[in-house]
């Protein structure tokens, strides 16, 4: 029998064969809601297809297990993949049999509930019970997630080559949002062979084809729809037409094409006259410098800034933050510097008395859902940066390896396995070296390391070490030089710190943009920089306009042209502060920051303008004469003077009495949460968010760690107020001083009873009035509902 | 697909109260970004129907709501559509820094999805004749758990990007599937009409459309 790896490697275009689907719903029209069961009961609706496309010409038959996974099948699963492997040998032989394995019909968190490791389990399961297949083939997928999940299952439970193959639309992009270049970059090192099915007609998906065939080394696959469907199933592209694309497909270098929905036989046997006739030539293809989140692709035609706000160091309300999982916090810190211009987001968990591990995965799973930019993850514990990496639907940057073996042995590997770029520090256990002779020997070893478990040049970021120009002046240039000695030598890119030059010196801003501008013109390609302070991105854009990469300074007019006409003045408000929350405008924050310069008193601007402005805004809604969105505007302003004097004041005296807020189990929905969760931090309470789908246990953590006197629960569906019991008994058995209030569309005060709750919201005032009774005794009057508490 | 401020107030609980500049200009630009941002797909099967089972799948609705809904028709519509799931993701940035523009976010994708429905059901319409009004399991006695069944019918995982969660949620959320009836006789049912308190036969509904909206109009 040939080998599907001899095949990779032949001068053959490999032939796969056509739609399943369409070939069953030809023959049998009651194929029901898994019509992969009928494997186990009607086997021959099978072998018939399958010995049509072997008939046909195809070199490789894909099994019917599409569907076929325990998410799907259930118990079924295992019996219907052992059988369909076997089937699909025994009614082809002499072909090579793929285990396929398609979506498992569910979203993975954050969009839907089920966890990556839940979504590995099934594939792993799936890879196990197909494991007499010659190759699995993962295909029309849509979640860069749930992809990266197959993959893994593949690689890490069986020895057979894999197909990763995604579906894509015409604007290059699949449902979720995942672009044909993250694709590429992230799945393409989990992979044997990478590309496209589904979805689209051969025509649309040539654009996909071109741009993935540019950023992989791997061999590429086609299968395409047979255009698409009318109302009564027929396709648009007939199996001649289909063809002239294929033709056009194996001269582009693609390595395998076959057929997916609306395609037969006939188009097959047109596919293998193709494959016959041409010798198979590989795409070209040279390695690029790039990162990517599932959104978002970063490539060097100009530096880059990577932001450096998430890291704990030095910086007292992100220390807090990590401390107290505050992951709000982290979420705007990424928000804003997104918003001032970086292009990637360092990441760093790096705080002696947290569990850096589990913190770093939380941030890197938070981040990725808010934020389109690349994240680079700053650690060099080879566990943590395992567990961060796996859990990244990207492709990241390692912030560092240096160039001791035990830091090569245990970091590089890991990177490798992942497909993640590396920032190499130009040090070793001998210290800080002073000369450019000596970081560049690092450097080299550490290039050469890499080169051997596969990392190439282009995906590493030497680092030539900034250091402090008061304490050692020499060594600014020694730096510079170094930059510019090891891109002469080799194909990486640079990348530094910035900020360390200037450490101790009076106006560090001067210092910083001066040596960062010079870095620039030595060849710098990645500066780790505050993104907020204007006047670092303004010497990265000016060094844009002058290298001549913001081709006709395009972006430097359109940036600093629009920020002329947006200064504060022009907006004209100057209104007062209660005024301005009671508008709910922005000025509030400014405002307030005045105030306190002005020499007010936090706790005087909290209890004399905040709270009563919050107060009025509160009974106006509750009158009617303000509805909801004005309400939440409000407390937007609000937080935002709270903001300003979290600046001013320590930590401790601006700490409300703690509330934890949750959507339970299973449930995704959480605006009614949200908006419950922004009025009550507003009144001052210390709001713990833990989200949607939160598990009871998380809870009761939270309840613990926070010393919660009262808890939020909302849920949506009917289907998850069983969570909300069983989540409310778990915290009456282990928190029992803590009073629970529950909300949500379906939930009514019977209900809310019922199910023991303490307290039913109908709606975020009184969630306000819940909050006042239980912490400071004020009078309620909604009724409690429960006699136990 | 459009977003219809009117209903777009009615859902935010709008009563008539005085809207001021600043939620004025926020509604515009959040419903705006909605639509720029919304990537709306649906998928239709026809199916032959008898006595609440779409036959030949093995399905079968269960419940009298749906079933007085189909009445006597003997052919159905299976329909899913979403926004997609780049709005969920919008909507997580955007809380994060504005709940106010968080909420008139959501409010604005509620809307375009009713909206985009309509629009697709009445072109439906106009292939099919007379249509009735869509009918979404979770509505009266069909139960939830027949999402599933109905993803799975449409192939909605891997057609339009819709998945059911393990308790019947759609996700992503700006979603709708439903059954709809297609008519031996009888007028076309008015999706396009936008006055839909008008059609709904919930007289005592909270979030009814009020005299004070008329001030809108």
């Amino acid at each position: 029998m040939k080998n599907f790896r001899e095949l990779l490697r032949s001068d053959k275009t490999i032939v796969f064969d056509g739609a399943m689907g369409t070939m069953l719903q030809r023959a049998r029209k009651d194929t029901g809601t898994l019509p992969e069961k009928l494997v186990l009961t009607d086997p021959d609706a099978f072998a018939d297809i399958h010995r049509a496309y072997a008939a046909a010409g195809a070199d490789v038959i894909s099994t019917a297990t599409f569907g076929a996974n325990a998410a799907k099948a259930g118990e079924l699963s295992d019996s219907i993949i052992r059988e369909a492997v076997a089937l699909a040998r025994r009614s082809a032989p002499g072909k090579l049999v793929a285990l396929d394995l398609g979506p498992t019909g569910q979203l993975l968190q954050p969009l839907g509930t089920m966890t990556f490791d839940q979504a590995y389990d099934v594939y792993k399961r799936a890879v196990i019970a197909g494991k007499d297949a010659d190759l699995v083939i993962v295909e029309t997928m849509s979640d860069l997630a749930e992809l990266r999940a197959a993959l893994l299952a593949v690689r890490e439970n069986s020895d057979l080559p894999v197909i990763a193959s995604m579906t894509f639309f015409d604007n290059m992009r699949t449902f979720t949002g995942c672009t044909v270049q993250a694709f590429a970059l992230t799945a393409s090192p989990l992979c044997d062979v990478i590309g496209v099915n589904c979805s689209l007609g051969p025509d649309k998906l040539l654009p996909v084809v071109q741009c993935l065939a540019g950023l992989t080394s791997k061999p590429l696959i086609v299968q395409a729809n047979a255009g698409l469907p009318d109302s009564d199933g027929n396709y648009s592209v007939g199996a001649a037409e289909y063809a002239d694309y294929c033709r056009r497909y194996a001269d582009l270098g693609v390595k395998i094409i076959g057929g997916c929905c609306g395609t037969t036989p006939e188009y097959i046997s047109l596919i293998r006259k193709i494959a016959d006739e041409k010798i198979w030539r590989p795409c070209e293809f040279s390695p690029r410098s790039s990162v990517c989140s599932a959104h978002r692709a970063v490539f060097w035609d100009s530096p880059k800034v990577i932001g450096e706000r998430i890291n704990p160091t030095g910086k007292k309300a992100m220390k807090e933050a990590l401390r107290t999982g505050d992951f709000d916090y982290v979420i705007s810190q990424a928000l804003e510097q997104e918003e001032a211009g970086a292009d990637i987001l360092d990441v760093n968990a790096g705080l002696p008395d947290i569990d850096e591990k589990a913190t770093l995965v939380r941030m890197v799973e938070t981040l990725q859902r808010v934020t389109d930019l690349p994240l680079q993850i700053d650690c060099t514990r080879p566990d943590a940066i395992e567990a961060a990496l796996r859990a990244y639907h990207g492709k990241a940057i390692v912030n560092s390896v240096n160039g001791d073996d035990d830091s090569l042995d245990g970091i590089l590997p890991i990177a490798a396995k992942y497909g993640a770029a590396i920032v190499a520090l130009c040090v070793d256990s001998r210290g800080v070296p002073s000369t450019v002779r000596e970081r560049l020997d690092i450097a080299r070893k550490i290039i050469a390391r890499a080169k051997t478990v596969g990392i190439p040049e282009t995906d590493i970021f030497v680092d030539c070490l900034t250091l402090t120009v008061g304490a050692q002046q020499e060594q600014a240039v020694r730096t510079l030089e170094a930059i510019k000695a090891i891109k002469r030598e080799y194909a990486v890119r640079t990348v530094l710190g910035v900020s360390n030059i200037s450490f101790g010196l009076p106006e560090r801003k001067t210092i910083n943009t001066a040596f960062l501008t010079a870095a620039l013109w030595a060849g710098l390609d990645a500066a780790i920089l505050n993104p907020n302070v204007a006047e670092n991105m303004q010497a990265v854009d000016a060094f844009k306009v002058l290298s001549g990469s913001d081709v006709n300074c395009a972006a430097y007019t359109a940036k600093y042209a629009k920020a002329k006409d947006e200064s504060p003045a022009a907006h004209g408000e100057s209104r007062d502060l209660d005024y301005l929350i009671r508008k709910g405008l922005p000025a509030a924050r400014e405002a307030a920051a005045a105030m306190l310069d002005g020499g007010v008193a936090p706790l005087d601007l909290v209890n004399e303008h905040l709270i009563p402005a919050l107060n009025a805004v509160g009974s106006e809604y509750e009158k009617g004469t303000l509805f909801l969105p004005q309400l939440i505007a409000a407390a937007d302003s609000a937080k935002a003077c709270f903001d300003e004097i979290k600046k001013k004041m320590p930590e401790a005296a601006v700490k409300g009495d703690p509330i934890v807020v949750a959507t339970v189990e299973g449930d995704v929905h959480d605006i009614g949460k949200n908006i419950a969760a922004t009025v009550l931090e507003n009144y001052g309470y210390d709001v713990v968010d833990l989200g949607k789908n939160v598990g009871a246990k998380d809870i009761v953590a939270a309840i613990k760690r926070s010393g919660a006197k009262l808890c939020g629960l909302s849920a949506l569906m009917t289907t998850t107020v069983p969570n909300m019991k069983s989540a409310i008994e778990l915290i009456r058995k282990e928190c029992a001083d803590t009073a629970i209030m529950v909300g949500g569309a379906v939930l009514t005060q019977d209900y809310a009873r019922t199910i023991g709750a303490d307290y039913y919201c109908k709606d975020a005032a009184a969630d306000v009035k819940i909050a006042a009774h239980v912490y400071k005794g004020e009078a309620l009057e909604l009724p409690k509902l429960s006699q136990t508490h | 697909m459009n977003i219809d401020r009117r209903e777009m107030l009615r859902y935010l609980g709008w009563r008539g109260q005085e809207i001021d500049a600043a939620t004025d200009a926020a509604i515009e630009r959040v419903s705006r970004l909605c639509l720029d941002v919304a990537r709306p797909k649906h998928v239709v099967r026809k199916f032959d129907y008898r006595d609440g089972a779409l036959v030949g799948t093995g399905f079968v609705a269960e419940g009298k709501d749906i079933r007085r809904h189909l009445g006597d028709c003997d052919r159905v519509l299976l329909f899913a559509a979403t926004l997609g799931a780049q709005i969920e993701r919008e909507s997580e940035r955007l809380f994060a820094r504005s709940a106010r523009d968080g909420l008139l976010f959501d409010t604005a994708a509620s809307c375009a999805i009713e909206s985009y429905c309509d629009e697709v059901c009445d072109a439906l319409q106009r292939e099919t004749g007379a249509l009735t009004a869509r009918f979404s399991c979770g509505y009266g006695d069909f139960p939830i758990q027949a999402q599933h069944d109905i993803c799975a019918l449409l192939s909605t995982d891997t057609k339009i990007g819709l998945c059911a969660d393990v308790g019947g949620s759609l996700v992503p959320r700006k979603s709708v599937t439903a059954l709809i009836g297609i008519k031996r006789d009888g007028a076309p049912f008015p999706f396009l009409k936008s006055d839909k308190c008008a059609r709904c036969a919930n007289k005592n509904c909270a979030a009814r459309d009020t005299e004070n909206n008329e001030k809108l109009s």
